[in-house]
């Protein structure tokens, strides 16, 4: 019954119930739109760390990781694959051939970071084939492609299709060296990067250095809900049955340096969705109060018309809790549209009048706000506005619960 | 596979001319460009002259290197020795300010000596490619020829080059030779067989040159005692090495190719 | 003048509702001014870590050595120099630098590395690095006896790849500027981490005379590095040391010929591009917050006002039937929100700068937020409390915008009140 009363109420007064409607649905999408973009980005860090160390979780010889020597190499390759394929959590295993040594050209030398993979399941974590500038990524018409930084091609003066000549220690210690072909350049847009990186397919890289069915590292992809960390755990007991002297490592593990920045970003990001819940409840709150304290007189008619003080309280109620279902109905809409509007369109930092950069790490394509809904820290948000809407409007129902009528229709605030 | 450290060595400025380490290959006549005017030789006689020409168990060394670059000119006075296929002592004696640096080569790697500290410093494989001594060599240059024989195939052809007629060495890479040129030309007397001018070539393109001249005797055999080693992107820069004195087949001490033995010569 | 008595009386009259608002820009402001401060002192830290180790403020190199280093690129530095330039305001301290580049081992192992000939003393007032010492000690401020081993300090990735530690002995070979080849015996005195990766895998300090010996470099430096008082003044600061020694600023524009010998003094932002550029791209993120804190304010703001106007219709209607013209009207609403986002930002300025001055000068625990609150991330070194940094930018900025949206917020409902219909609205049939 009040429920009627309390609906009726609303659409009576519809300028102050659309205004105040209003002012939260808009307060509340916006909120939603601000906590998507903040958690894409991060997100985003999350994925790049994974991908910059090479998986959710790794697996080398023991103490490979520390040393990057070439010695500690994983002998039985297609057996570990196969473990680490197989263990329930993974979704997906990586292999890898990785060789640090020198590459040549009539015209000059220089170090190279070598990659051999595969590029159908690299892409799946990153691909980087993103980066291609000339010529195919491996794309098997040839046996012995390699595809090199752009700066490193530059200062080889190499063009495609050109002699390249690796050399690198195998397994043994002993100096080797293979002849490549350059297929295919990458840009990352990052200097060190430029300079160092090589990949080639993994057959072409264990021929070239003496590591037939041998593998550097496998780097596991986990399922969706899978803890790391359980993960790694799993992968350790699966394969120290082998002991074959292998470590498994989760990507915070290997690469702690990202760690603290991204743990850091995180709380940054709480910080700011405490600024942003502050700002709102003040708004809010704000409104509520003021539009409950403004109908004392209304509601004091009322209770001179005989509505009892409790009741009137209920009914403010009533109409809070309808007006803020409403509100947050329409703001969760508006909220879900800019999110998906962000999202497909992206806000660009790019249109802001940034000219072309070259940052270490990040791409003007990257600097792209997209948004990502965090399921948890929504709800968090919807039952804080809920709340604080709802109990802003309790303290003038109590208040107006107690008011003599004469008082009330004389309160002038 | 035989390997001559004394081509590593005595051809130090010729860039350790592979030809004359290579393994014979099958012999491939080549008829001459107009024809047939004179027989080719045949290649293993060819290539087995090279060897012998070089062919020594020991040698010891005297030279003298200028190493122009843009900056400015250096030159250098070393003396060097070598004993069977490995060992190998690269000594400088002038000017006074680099004297006693060294540079060793036994079968287990490369090495530096630093006078100054009465050390040796090991040189990393990754520094092959680099300049030795800051000439237009490589360290490579120094322990490379092992595997020439298994990476080029050598055929004979006659060859004119302004009016003169040589004999020229074909060197093509094997397939899956893990070497950056993609053609080696020798050009030699048609003669005597003399090495004239050696090219170095990257697609068509010549990357290094290096010419021969001062022809002497040495234990009867005629031997260019000058080279100069040209890189062609930089014209104005070149080595020269001159050899002074030459000795081939003199008693070595096995055990000048030791930190020790280093110590004792580099510091006389 | 009217209309701002009636406005402040406005407002006084509904306590409850203008404080409200205040509080709301308060918060905004007082919000924003913090995070503002705390962005700042990140970006500060990101900054100071970058180049502090190695870089300093501000760099002065030959233009040849700028285009290709080189070990003949060098200056002469003398005394009666380097004096004009510490006498510049602001230059806390410089040190002249030998770089040159070559190999550093001993018969088992060695590796290729920067060598940095440095004056102990000097270095150690220009960059911190003497005190990232963690094993032995820095350089002595003299160099030891001729007989001896010369001194060297190695980066903690050089010594683990070495395997060396304060005692053990090193052989330095390298080509010098004159194309000769210079050695020398070196003794480990001390290992450094500094956090700055290129600094640890590759670098040595050797005495600054040593080095030139080495190098063959009478007289010379290939750099000098500065370092300023104040971080972000280093592009003023970089053009007072050019004009000490006579330099120029920034790099010649184009190709031209060999830049050849002319000394140039750059800027931190200049020598390290990269981090200039993570920074203005940092800065420009936080756009994104802004917008959507004043974007709630101001729907706070427009709201009240709104839910005001509503509210007072009929007041309004009785007003302008007595007399009063549209434009007042308009005027004294439109003060109303002006005044309430004046002040409440005024407020929220003071409090948030109150705190981000205590920040500043206590610095907030970063622990608080995370484990490896000391890290280094893309070489640059981070430590665990983040000292803030409040500027009058930080401070005024906010306190405009907020006034920009007030005004604007407030802009609507004015207009509509000023154009209202005074007869029916009195009569009370608007709704």
């Amino acid at each position: 019954m009040i429920w009627r009363i309390a609906w009726r109420n609303l659409w009576r007064h519809r300028t102050r119930t659309v205004i105040m409607g209003s002012a939260v649905a808009l307060i509340y999408g916006l909120t939603l739109v601000g906590l998507g973009i903040n958690d894409d980005g991060h997100r985003r860090m999350l994925e790049e760390a994974t991908a910059a160390a090479g998986g959710d979780v790794l697996v080398h010889d023991e103490g490979y990781w520390d040393t990057r020597a070439s010695d500690r190499v994983i002998r039985r390759g297609p057996d570990v694959l196969e473990t680490v394929r197989s263990q329930p959590g993974v979704r997906l295993a990586i292999p890898r051939v990785l060789v640090n040594g020198l590459v040549s050209t009539s015209a000059a030398s220089s170090a190279v970071h070598l990659r051999g993979v595969d590029p159908e399941l690299e892409a799946r974590l990153t691909d980087p084939a993103d980066d291609l500038v000339r010529g195919s990524f491996l794309a098997g018409e040839r046996s012995d492609p390699i595809v090199l930084g752009a700066r490193l091609v530059e200062k080889l003066e190499l063009e495609l299709g050109d002699r390249v000549v690796l050399t690198a220690s195998d397994p043994g210690g002993e100096l080797t060296r293979a002849l490549f072909h350059l297929s295919g350049v990458v840009e990352t847009g990052t200097r060190e990067l430029d300079e160092m990186m090589g990949y080639t397919s993994i057959e072409a890289a264990r021929e070239a250095v003496g590591m037939e069915g041998m593998l550097t590292q496998v780097g596991a992809l986990a399922a969706e809900e899978v803890s790391v960390d359980a993960l790694a755990a799993g992968l350790r007991t699966a394969l120290g049955e082998r002991a074959d002297g292998l470590e498994v490592l989760t990507w915070r593990e290997a690469v702690p340096e990202m760690v603290g920045f991204i743990e850091l970003d995180d709380a940054l990001g709480y910080l700011y969705m405490g600024i942003l819940l502050v700002v709102v409840l003040f708004s809010i709150t704000n409104t509520f109060l003021m539009a409950v304290m403004e109908r004392v007189r209304e509601l004091g008619l009322l209770n001179a018309l005989g509505l009892r003080g409790e009741r009137i309280g209920h009914l403010l109620l009533a109409e809070t809790v309808l007006l803020t279902g409403l509100a947050m109905a329409a703001g969760f809409a508006l909220g879900l549209g800019g999110h998906l509007a962000v999202d497909h369109w992206g806000i660009s930092v790019a249109a802001w009048g940034l000219e072309e950069i070259e940052i270490s790490g990040l791409d003007v394509a990257d600097l792209v706000f997209y948004s990502t809904i965090d399921p948890a820290k929504w709800a968090l948000a919807s039952a804080l506005v809920g709340v604080a809407t709802v109990a802003s409007a309790l303290y003038p129902a109590w208040k107006a619960a107690r008011l003599s009528p004469a008082e009330a229709m004389r309160f002038y605030e | 596979m035989t390997i001559r450290t004394s081509c590593l060595l005595i051809a130090l400025a010729t860039a350790l001319s592979p030809t004359l380490c290579l393994e014979r290959t099958a012999a491939q006549e080549a008829p001459g460009p107009e024809g047939g005017e004179a027989q080719l030789p045949d290649v293993d006689s060819v290539l087995d002259y090279l060897d012998d020409l070089y062919r020594s168990s020991s040698s010891h060394a005297v030279m003298e290197m200028t190493v122009i670059r843009e900056r400015g000119t250096r030159e250098l006075r070393l003396e060097s020795w070598s004993r069977g296929e490995e060992d190998a002592l690269i000594v400088i004696r002038e000017p006074a300010r680099e004297a006693g640096t060294a540079t060793l080569r036994t079968e287990d790697g490369l090495w530096n000596y630093a006078p100054r500290a009465d050390r040796l410093i090991r040189i990393p494989s990754g520094l092959l490619s680099e300049s030795w001594m800051g000439s237009h060599f490589t360290n490579d240059d120094l322990v490379r020829e092992t595997s020439y024989d298994e990476d080029y195939r050598a055929s004979l052809s006659w060859t004119e080059r302004e009016g003169e007629r040589y004999l020229q060495v074909t060197l093509t890479p094997r397939p899956e030779a893990p070497v950056v040129y993609t053609e080696l030309r020798f050009l030699l007397t048609p003669e005597a067989w003399i090495p004239v001018r050696w090219e170095y070539l990257d697609e068509g393109e010549l990357v290094r040159v290096m010419t021969f001249d001062d022809v002497q005797s040495v234990d009867g055999k005629p031997l260019p005692l000058r080279m100069v080693v040209r890189p062609t992107d930089e014209p104005d820069e070149r080595t020269v090495v001159r050899y002074r004195e030459l000795e081939l087949d003199v008693p070595v001490d096995a055990d000048l190719f030791t930190r020790r033995g280093l110590r004792r010569v580099a510091g006389s | 003048m009217t209309s701002l008595k009636l406005g402040l009386r406005n407002l006084a009259r509904n306590r409850w509702r203008s404080g409200l608002t205040l509080a709301a820009v308060a918060v905004a402001v007082g919000l924003m001014v913090w995070s503002l401060s705390l962005y700042e002192g990140w970006i500060q830290a990101m900054v100071r870590g970058a180049t502090a180790v190695e870089t300093a403020q501000v760099q002065v190199h030959t233009a040849g050595y700028v285009d290709q280093p080189r070990a003949y690129r060098g200056f002469r530095l003398d005394a009666p120099e380097l004096a004009s330039v510490r006498r510049v305001p602001g230059v806390v301290a410089a040190s002249p630098r030998v770089e040159l580049h070559g190999l550093v081992g001993n018969e088992q192992r060695s590796q290729v590395a920067r060598i940095l000939g440095v004056d102990p003393e000097l270095e150690r007032r220009t960059t911190p690095v003497a005190e990232a010492v963690t094993a032995g000690r820095w350089l002595a401020d003299e160099p030891p006896s001729r007989a001896e081993p010369r001194e060297v300090v190695v980066g903690s990735g050089v010594a683990r790849q070495l395997q060396v530690e304060p005692g053990d002995e090193l052989v330095t070979f390298l080509e010098a500027a004159d194309g000769s080849l210079g050695n020398d015996l070196l003794r480990v005195v001390g290992i450094v981490r500094t956090g700055n990766t290129a600094l640890d895998q590759q670098t040595v300090y050797l005495h600054l005379s040593d080095a030139r010996t080495l190098g063959a470099l009478e007289g010379e430096v290939h750099e000098l590095a500065i370092r300023t008082e104040d971080l972000t003044r280093a592009a003023e600061s970089a053009r007072e040391v050019a004009a000490a020694l006579g330099a120029r600023v920034g790099m010649p524009e184009g190709d031209g010929a060999s830049p050849g010998e002319e000394l140039v003094v750059r800027p931190w932002q200049e020598v390290l591009p990269g981090v200039n550029q993570m920074i203005v791209v940092f800065r420009r993120s936080y756009w994104i917050l802004y917008l959507l804190v004043y974007l709630l304010a101001a729907a706070g703001i427009l709201n009240t006002q709104r839910m005001s106007a509503l509210e007072r219709r009929r007041e309004f209607g009785v007003m302008m039937a007595i007399g009063m013209r549209p434009r007042r009207m308009f005027r004294t609403l439109v003060v109303e929100s002006g005044v309430v986002g004046v002040l409440g930002a005024l407020i929220g300025a003071a409090g948030g700068a109150a705190l981000s001055w205590y920040h500043q000068a206590h610095g907030l625990d970063m622990s608080l937020f995370t484990d490896q609150a000391a890290f280094s991330y893309m070489g640059v070194a981070f430590t665990e409390r983040l000292y803030f940094d409040l500027t009058l930018g930080n401070v005024v900025e906010p306190v405009l915008v907020m006034l920009g949206v007030a005004l604007l917020s407030g802009l609507w409902p004015a207009i509509r009140s000023a154009r209202i219909d005074p007869a029916p609205t009195i009569a009370g049939r608007t709704e």
